[in-house]
């Protein structure tokens, strides 16, 4: 039986990058970097509305390839995306707002990568074996980035947790999906962002479910980036 | 009857004398997936013919492609070709405006083809791209707040489309807010603060009742609850009121907890002409 991409390359968090024209490729020890080539996700006050389809930033994939010495996976949230992606990254990292997208799974899955799948906030953690059965015989892993509670928050449950550890090989935690939930911010409890207690308090209810990795964005408002994560799993 | 301007100075018209009216809300109704030719056809009749009745403004809504099934069994419908073929003659047969839900950038374009509506769905109502290919196409785009996101997040989606896509004909559409697992709640706040700026609110009355994934392996629901959630709808105040109707929803391919029979649809149709001369 083949040994699973995340169980052979040893790694405690992801790094989530957002690429732009002066990227050079991320490597840090015990990090792998999953890269954004566009910022998909619509944000407060955006203005961008020419947004660059992967296919017409294959030669950055290209270049990325050609620079990175470790492995680093590319989000992606097309079906098509997926067929570029997987010409260049070591795995694809699918948010969790398309984790009930059957295409993008489908493709995902036909494309014989590793993939790293979000748990999207609204989905309840008796559907994540739905989740699995679309990827089913796929070399993948989970993602918790927490359930949505009311507006702009997210709680971490445990059980969502228990069934991650049932239904995938390996499973992590996004910490900056946990501390300030994207368009947010947590503006009704700012003290929340970023919380250092809290960060401590997930990276160690982790542990106890023996979670594999946990996720951070660089981009993300008031986080900690990976090095201090890094230090607080350690 | 036009009877009010819409955020970026938008009269509200769909196509050509169908109007968003909070005095005679725009129906937007059919079966959630168009499973065969008949049912589409059967479906679209009987419903144009109650709106007309009632003076109701009325648009044909159903899916070709269901690409978010909560099971990796769940049907997902004839596909575009076969689809939009359908909905063209459907269209020529009664005169009806379209609403069609896609999925992704090239899906947008291609559903332009055929609708007057294209819409968002919930879960991927934050996707930029797909909002910026919807808005591209000129058409008037709906959106589904997300069951997690708020109206304040909703305004931002808006916002986008008005402003930076230069499309202004945007319909903002509340349908039920996570409450726990498996259950979704109308917060009525939201169909208010979503009409701040001026954006046209449209309240989707079956997905509201979903209890999503609750069906083992497939959404369940309330569909007693729907003609209370409506009347609470339209005395507040919308633009248009969603529905989905079967001609038998016990044997639907998808939703079949939640869509309406026809002649619970008639009914509901009645209460909000009796709703609308109350308020």
């Amino acid at each position: 039986m083949q040994v699973s991409f995340f169980k052979k390359n040893f790694f405690t968090v992801i790094e989530r990058s957002i690429v732009d024209e002066n990227l050079i490729a991320i490597e840090k020890k015990e990090i792998l970097q999953a890269y954004d080539f566009s910022a998909w996700k619509l944000t407060a006050n955006s203005k961008l509305t020419q947004i660059p389809s992967l296919s017409e930033r294959e030669n950055k994939m290209c270049e990325l390839k050609k620079k990175h010495n470790s492995p680093f996976g590319i989000c992606v949230t097309t079906a098509d995306d997926v067929k570029i992606a997987s010409k260049y990254a070591s795995f694809l990292y699918i948010p969790g707002e398309f984790c009930r997208q059957a295409d993008v799974l489908a493709e995902a899955k036909n494309a014989q990568i590793p993939l790293v799948v979000e748990k999207g906030v609204f989905l309840a953690p008796n559907d994540i074996k739905r989740l699995c059965e679309k990827i089913q015989g796929a070399d993948f892993c989970l993602v918790e980035c927490g359930s949505a509670n009311g507006y702009s928050d997210s709680i971490l449950d445990p059980r969502s947790l228990m069934l991650m550890q049932q239904n995938s090989s390996c499973f992590g935690i996004s910490l900056s999906d946990l501390l300030s939930p994207e368009g947010t911010h947590y503006a009704h409890r700012p003290q929340w962002l970023g919380n250092h207690e809290f960060m401590k308090a997930f990276i160690k209810t982790g542990k106890a479910f023996q979670a594999s990795f946990y996720v951070t964005k660089n981009n993300a408002h008031d986080q900690f980036n990976a090095e201090q994560i890094l230090e607080m799993v350690r | 009857m036009q009877n009010k301007i819409y955020a970026g100075n938008w009269d509200g018209e769909i196509c050509k004398g169908v109007y968003l009216s909070e005095q005679r809300p725009l129906i937007m109704a059919g079966p959630c997936m168009l499973e065969t030719r008949e049912l589409g056809f059967e479906m679209a009749e009987f419903l144009k013919n109650k709106c007309s009745k009632m003076n109701l403004p009325y648009v044909f809504k159903t899916s070709y492609d269901k690409a978010n099934r909560t099971s990796s069994n769940g049907v997902r419908g004839p596909g575009f070709e076969k689809g939009s073929q359908w909905l063209r003659e459907i269209k020529e047969e009664f005169g009806v405006p379209i609403l069609i839900d896609v999925h992704t950038p090239s899906e947008a374009i291609q559903a332009a083809q055929i609708a007057d509506i294209i819409q968002i769905p919930a879960f991927l109502c934050q996707q930029r791209e797909l909002l910026a290919a919807a808005a591209s196409t000129g058409k008037t785009i709906q959106v589904k707040k997300g069951q997690w996101t708020s109206a304040q997040e909703m305004l931002e989606v808006a916002k986008y489309l008005v402003e930076q896509c230069g499309n202004p004909k945007v319909i903002l559409v509340e349908r039920g807010t996570n409450f726990g697992y498996n259950n979704l709640v109308v917060d009525f706040r939201n169909l208010v603060d979503m009409k701040k700026f001026g954006n046209a609110v449209v309240f989707d009355a079956t997905h509201a009742v979903q209890l999503p994934g609750a069906g083992d392996g497939k959404s369940s629901g309330l569909r007693d609850m729907v003609p209370h959630l409506v009347k609470a709808a339209v005395a507040v105040g919308v633009d248009g009121v969603f529905m989905e109707v079967h001609s038998n929803p016990a044997q639907a391919l998808s939703d079949a907890d939640t869509q309406l029979s026809p002649k619970a649809a008639e009914l509901i149709l009645e209460d909000i002409c009796r709703i609308l001369e109350r308020v």
